[in-house]
């Protein structure tokens, strides 16, 4: 008959005296209450973000992005008062079950979920910190597009081809973020033009200039600026201009192509004919 | 700007209860609207209203002290820019002011024979030379500081309103810039240029026009005593031959102990703030308060060409602005247009946004159903009664706008 290992079997004891203690007497409606308090959290959240969304897209376009950046905030208060609500409902916390709370959590999460957590702190820190949000132009990893949704783990990018990319807060750690607007409605958008090198540069910067001064989508209140720069196959311009809702960018940068070419076509400006050793890099 | 959305905001809290007090008002007293015929015809008559003296005086008072330094200082400067909104018309303002200018011995001359928009834009520089091409001579004899030159500066040129000589494409606003560079060097001449603000807002950015034109005027915004004066003899001329008053609802309302009616005071007071102090706005709320007794209805409606007076007293409810539309983000586009150009054709404004005729014409279509736009046979036009909130809506848009 094997020796009982006496030593082990008060240290479970004790564990589970303890586990009692941290734990309050958990019934049948605490739990009840609980999986209600989560489910109204649910629904609460859900409703902030369609509320949000419908009405952001009805104001006039000031009001948009000050009402999509208040989602991460209302949907943080939320998140916060059901962790203190559920955390009151079962857990009773002294300084002692505190310390072995603590522990027990950290354990968890150091193996397994390790990235998630990682997310969730990443983008309380983006909160304060603010490298994007809501109804943002971003780059993140190649990834270009409007940041439509700003939740626990990450965020969710629109890209002018209509996907939805979802990127976790911790690429903030890791990766550089590039945010095109930064909280405002207008963001620079820059369009390319190359020329011949036969062509006049002055007249051609006028042409750019005025295509972005016609354009509907232009914001005039902030500056347009043509840059030029030569290339061994031609002159390359370049319009950097504002729209006044970042959201036109394409449309925008079309009409400013549109306008210009037929312009530059009517002066009879030519292209740049590519050597073929270039065009036979590019196949 | 704040200013101006503070003022929306007002207007809009201010419209939102007098239109639920005009509401019962109607009810309880039986008032209906005006006939559709007579409506029309009221609305010409109001276009043919003299114009208000404010105006008159504003304007004629700059434009003689403007003439007297350029007449007297070598250096001053030769030209006045009156700057207006863009549902303002100013053809029947400028023809008071010439004719007192003419009265004090100068020439006046129109070098271009329209003041709307000509149909091929990139014309108007073309126009401009060749109307001009006698001063441009001239101008190379004149020495600037000879002070016998100052003795030859007789000639005021009168040139179309800015907005209808630009349109907003490459090469849309070089005869803006003709023009620019023109004044300054013909100082022999005294130039007289009219612009809306939006556009006058635009051509600043686009060609620093406020460089070159510095002497302005504005119309005067209106208050409520200059409105009253102007609109009640208006009013007073279409009351039946009998020879009593406009009536209103309120006045019974509002009366004072004495019976002497207070409403006056408070429904121009009214007027004035939501109209921006702008005549053609005050006219379109004005023209929309008039409401009948249901029991003066007249059995046969006949047109009201030939007699000033109507056969039934007028009634008259608190002014109030019309409400917006839900405006399409498009639609905000094709309106700030129409702010920029003033009155314009259907295809000059598909060329102002840059997109086909047939894509504006759906949009203009439900503009113009919803009463935003109006037009008429010289083309598309901002309603007046809308200028107020269209104002505040294109400013919340993040557009350029005229107001501030």
């Amino acid at each position: 008959m094997p020796a009982i290992p006496w030593g082990l079997t008060l240290a479970q004891i004790e564990q589970a005296e303890e586990a009692s203690e941290l734990l309050d007497s958990i019934t049948v409606l605490t739990v009840i209450n609980a999986i209600l308090s989560l489910l109204l959290a649910y629904g609460l959240m859900t409703i902030v973000q369609a509320l949000a969304n419908w009405l952001s897209e009805r104001v006039p376009r000031r009001f948009r992005l000050i009402i999509k950046q208040s989602i991460p905030f209302w949907k943080g208060i939320i998140l916060l008062v059901l962790i203190a609500h559920i955390g009151n409902l079962f857990l009773d916390i002294s300084e002692q079950n505190l310390l072995a709370l603590t522990g027990t959590i950290a354990v968890a999460l150091g193996f397994a979920f390790k990235d998630y957590v990682s997310s969730i702190i990443a983008g309380a820190v983006a909160l304060f910190e603010a490298p994007y949000r809501v109804g943002d132009r971003v780059t993140i990893a190649d990834h270009y597009g409007e940041v439509v949704s700003y939740g626990l783990r990450g965020i969710r990018l629109h890209t002018f081809d209509d996907d939805i990319i979802t990127v976790p807060h911790s690429k903030t750690w890791s990766e550089a973020i590039v945010n095109a607007n930064s909280g405002s409605l207008e963001a620079q958008v820059v369009t390319d033009f190359y020329v011949d090198h036969t062509a006049d540069p002055q007249m051609i910067t006028d042409i750019l200039y005025q295509a972005a001064y016609s354009s509907r989508f232009t914001q005039l209140k902030l500056p347009i600026i043509v840059v030029m720069a030569e290339k061994p196959w031609g002159s390359h311009f370049k319009l950097r201009a504002y729209p006044m809702d970042i959201r036109n960018e394409p449309a925008f940068r079309s009409d400013i192509l549109r306008r210009a070419k037929a312009a530059l076509a009517e002066m009879g400006v030519t292209y740049p004919k590519l050597p073929t050793v270039l065009i036979e890099d590019d196949d | 700007m704040g200013w101006l959305r503070f003022r929306s905001l007002v207007n809009w809290l201010r419209s939102w209860v007098t239109e639920a007090q005009n509401g019962q008002t109607e009810g309880k007293a039986k008032l209906c609207q005006l006939p559709p015929l007579w409506s029309v015809s009221l609305r010409r008559r109001l276009a043919d209203w003299t114009i208000p003296d404010p105006y008159v005086t504003a304007v004629g008072e700059q434009l003689s002290e403007a003439i007297d330094n350029w007449q007297t200082d070598p250096k001053a400067s030769n030209n006045l820019v009156i700057f207006s909104s863009p549902v303002d018309d100013t053809d029947a303002l400028l023809e008071r002011v010439i004719q007192s200018a003419m009265l004090e011995g100068l020439e006046v001359r129109y070098p271009l024979p329209w003041n709307h928009r000509p149909k091929d834009v990139q014309s108007i520089t073309e126009q401009f030379q060749q109307a001009l091409d006698d001063g441009q001579d001239q101008a190379e004899d004149i020495e600037v500081d000879d002070p016998d030159a100052l003795a030859q500066r007789r000639v005021m040129i009168v040139v179309p309103p800015l907005e209808q000589c630009f349109l907003r494409c490459i090469g849309g606003w070089q005869g803006i810039e003709w023009l620019r560079d023109t004044v300054g060097q013909q100082p022999q001449y005294f130039w007289l240029i009219r612009c809306n603000t939006w556009a006058w807002e635009f051509l600043n950015r686009v060609c620093q026009v406020g460089a070159y034109f510095n002497c302005q005027v504005r119309l005067p915004e209106l208050d409520k005593a200059q409105l009253a004066s102007w609109l009640i003899p208006f009013a007073q001329r279409l009351q039946p031959e009998t020879g009593h008053q406009a009536e209103t609802e309120t006045e019974h309302e509002h009366g004072d102990e004495d019976g002497e009616p207070d409403f006056e005071d408070w429904s121009w007071g009214t007027l004035a703030d939501l109209s921006m102090g702008s005549a053609a706005v005050a006219k379109a709320l004005w023209l929309q308060s008039l409401r009948l007794r249901e029991t003066d209805w007249p059995e046969k409606i006949v047109a009201l060409e030939d007699h000033w007076s109507l056969p039934v007293p007028l009634q008259q409810l608190a002014p109030t602005l019309p409400g917006l539309p839900d405006l399409e983000a498009e639609d905000n586009y094709v309106i700030h247009a129409l702010m920029l150009h003033g009155l314009m054709s259907r295809s000059h404004l598909a060329l102002s946004l840059g997109q086909g005729e047939s894509v504006v014409q759906v949009r203009v279509q439900m503009l113009r159903q919803a009463g935003v736009i109006q037009v008429n046979h010289q083309g598309l036009s901002i309603a007046p009664d809308h200028y107020p909130k269209l104002c505040a809506q294109l400013s919340n848009n993040n557009f350029l706008t005229g107001e501030h």
